[in-house]
């Protein structure tokens, strides 16, 4: 009885840990979601075969690179960084700054992975990976938004942008619009 | 056939054979039997049904899932993992004793834990880690192996963390080593231990030692570094490490089918000796500018050899051991051929195409002696498979290449053509 008593209470514990995890997860995103600032990230025409992996959308950025005067080897992919950002005269987020260290002077930060350096003879290139580029979808819908959000890029001059959520570094990814409009609900009025 | 022995009891009774109460106390066995059949068919049943409504519901919501609010989808997220943990609770404190429940609810709360990570990341478009959210799954799961006492458990942690590795290793480009995989193991094999000792013939046994021998064959190269031919030794170590746990009383008694050691052993040495008959593996070597002790992958060479060397020593010391065959010591024989192969090319590729015809040779002698026909063709298969790597690799005339094959194709013919009728005559 004592045996089965302190196994159960062992169970317990792991059953916590396991609950834990995603919870925790949870959690930091809902408070990004809640106190976060809204910052709006400009998306780029895509090849449509690499568009659609399973049930979401791949998303790629516009602004995902910067420039360095100089050459700078000190950059490496897979490296963490930081872009501090700002918005450009159509309200769309643009990197100010790249850094490798957490800034301090602002709060409008994403924390990235350096995905590509091209050192030039005077200056150096580098693309980000940021934390969100997919947005998911029901199975059988997202082939149809992979399609509205492919010729709203290539054959169209619709904005089409996701919406990020920013706060103390971290970024939560909450729609992507076409036009000003979610882009579920543009799929859901496809499909009536 | 019970039916038509209980029609048959008047008749026994007539004839005295049995008693009333004899016959009663049968009817009663087979009602009893065709009870419990009956329950375990509902059983069945029921878990079917189950499945089957657990499916629909699922479905359902997946197809209105993009209409549910965030929090709604989140408590969804959880529900198969509160589920599964609260039998496991259950299953604990009064099913202890079912294998049946003990496996099967380990099987569900292994799902659920990934499946409720999984579907927070969807909620939240987090495009994740999967090398992380796999390690991650893995080790919540782990403890429930001891917890549950489940072979299911450990079996998929195993398949789980053989995946993770591959993950982080070898699909990623900067591929790194995975050096938790074999903590994972580690903590894994006391339950393995057991389970051995306690049921050696148990079924759960045989897949645990599939599942580990083929989950070392794809890992140990995760350990590589800048010695990738020096890691061909390593692997050629391990190979020979399981021919003699292989060949161990544990496991020799056993089918071949079920002793996965030995299979992937013999097979593993044979495929490591063919790549190393090939001339541009000694190239690669000899080009190599660092000795083998500038090599990591040299050291975990020498510790595998280390551990071959201590178990035939341990098992040499009893006095029921036998010569088990030359594969075990082929790591052994290698290693002045290696370090031959620094400054040679000719004399190592010369040594390991003589040994691999010598291993043929025996084999098909083996198979001659021990009347199997399996055994002899294997032999064959060897010679046949270094006759087709020399005939990719050396500038002889295709004639001559030709005349190989047919020698080859002709002993086996007629190898298989004596024993065959070896066999007639001595069954007349």
């Amino acid at each position: 009885m004592k045996n089965k008593l302190l196994i159960v209470a062992a169970f317990l514990l792991v059953a916590a840990a396991q609950i834990y995890i995603p919870a925790e997860m949870i959690n930091s995103r809902e408070a990004v979601i809640a106190n976060g600032k809204m910052f709006k990230f400009n998306t780029q025409p895509v090849d449509p075969a690499d568009v659609l992996r399973g049930r979401y959308i791949s998303l790629y950025f516009r602004e995902n690179s910067v420039k360095l005067l100089g050459r700078d080897s000190s950059y490496v992919y897979g490296q963490d960084a930081f872009v501090i950002l700002e918005q450009d005269v159509d309200g769309y987020a643009k990197i100010r700054q790249l850094t490798k260290e957490k800034p301090t002077e602002t709060d409008d930060y994403l924390k990235v992975k350096i995905d590509n350096v091209h050192n030039e003879e005077d200056t150096t290139s580098i693309s980000v990976e940021y934390p969100f580029d997919r947005y998911y979808m029901e199975e059988c819908k997202a082939p149809k938004a992979e399609k509205l959000y492919n010729d709203s890029r290539l054959h169209s001059a619709k904005p089409t942008y996701a919406i990020v959520m920013i706060k103390d570094g971290e970024g939560v990814l909450t729609d992507v619009m076409i036009d000003d409009r979610p882009i579920r609900k543009l799929v859901e009025e496809m499909t009536k | 056939m019970s039916r038509n022995f209980l029609k048959a009891l008047p008749e026994l009774i007539e004839a005295g054979i049995i008693t009333e109460a004899t016959s009663e106390s049968i009817k009663n066995f087979y009602d009893q039997k065709k009870d419990q059949s009956q329950s375990r068919v509902i059983t069945a049943f029921a878990i079917l049904g189950g499945l089957l409504v657990g499916m629909g519901i699922i479905l359902i919501l997946a197809h209105n899932w993009d209409e549910l609010a965030r929090s709604t989808k989140t408590m969804l997220a959880f529900l198969p993992l509160v589920v599964a943990q609260a039998l496991g609770v259950f299953v604990i404190w009064r099913k202890s004793e079912s294998a049946a429940w003990r496996e099967s609810v380990s099987a569900l709360l292994y799902f659920a834990v990934g499946s409720s990570m999984a579907l927070v990341a969807q909620i939240y478009n987090i495009p994740g880690n999967l090398g992380t959210f796999l390690l991650t799954w893995m080790l919540l799961c782990l403890p429930v192996i001891y917890l549950l006492r489940s072979s299911i458990m450990s079996l998929l942690v195993i398949i789980g963390i053989t995946v993770y590795v591959n993950e982080v290793s070898y699909w990623t480009y900067s591929g790194k080593e995975a050096y938790l995989y074999w903590l994972v193991l580690a903590l894994i094999a006391p339950h393995y231990y057991l389970l051995a000792k306690k049921n050696p013939l148990s079924n759960f046994v045989v897949f645990h030692d599939w599942v580990i021998a083929l989950s070392l064959t794809i890992c140990l190269g995760s350990l590589s570094h800048e010695g990738e031919e020096i890691m061909y030794m390593a692997y050629l170590a391990m190979f020979g490490l399981f021919v003699i746990i292989g060949n161990m009383k544990l496991f020799s008694h056993k089918l071949i089918i079920n002793n996965p050691w030995r299979i992937i052993g013999s097979l593993g040495i044979i495929i490591m000796l063919l790549m190393l008959s090939f001339e541009w593996f000694w190239e690669d070597l000899m080009s190599q500018d660092e000795p083998f002790t500038e090599y990591r992958e040299f050291y975990l060479y020498l510790f595998l050899l280390a551990l071959s060397a201590g178990f035939i020593i341990r098992k040499a010391a009893q006095a029921s051991w036998k010569f088990n065959g030359f594969l075990e010591f082929v790591p052994f024989v290698m290693f002045p051929v290696f370090l031959i192969g620094q400054d040679s090319v000719g004399i190592p590729m010369v040594v390991v195409n003589l040994m691999v015809l010598s291993i043929g040779l025996v084999t098909v002698r083996n198979g001659f002696r021990l009347n199997h026909l399996g055994i002899m063709n294997y032999g064959f298969l060897i010679i046949a498979s270094l006759v087709v790597c020399r005939f990719f690799d050396t500038d002889l005339s295709y004639v001559i290449r030709g005349v190989m094959f047919v020698l080859v194709g002709l002993g086996f013919f007629m190898a298989n053509y004596f024993m065959l009728k070896q066999r007639k005559s001595n069954e007349k």
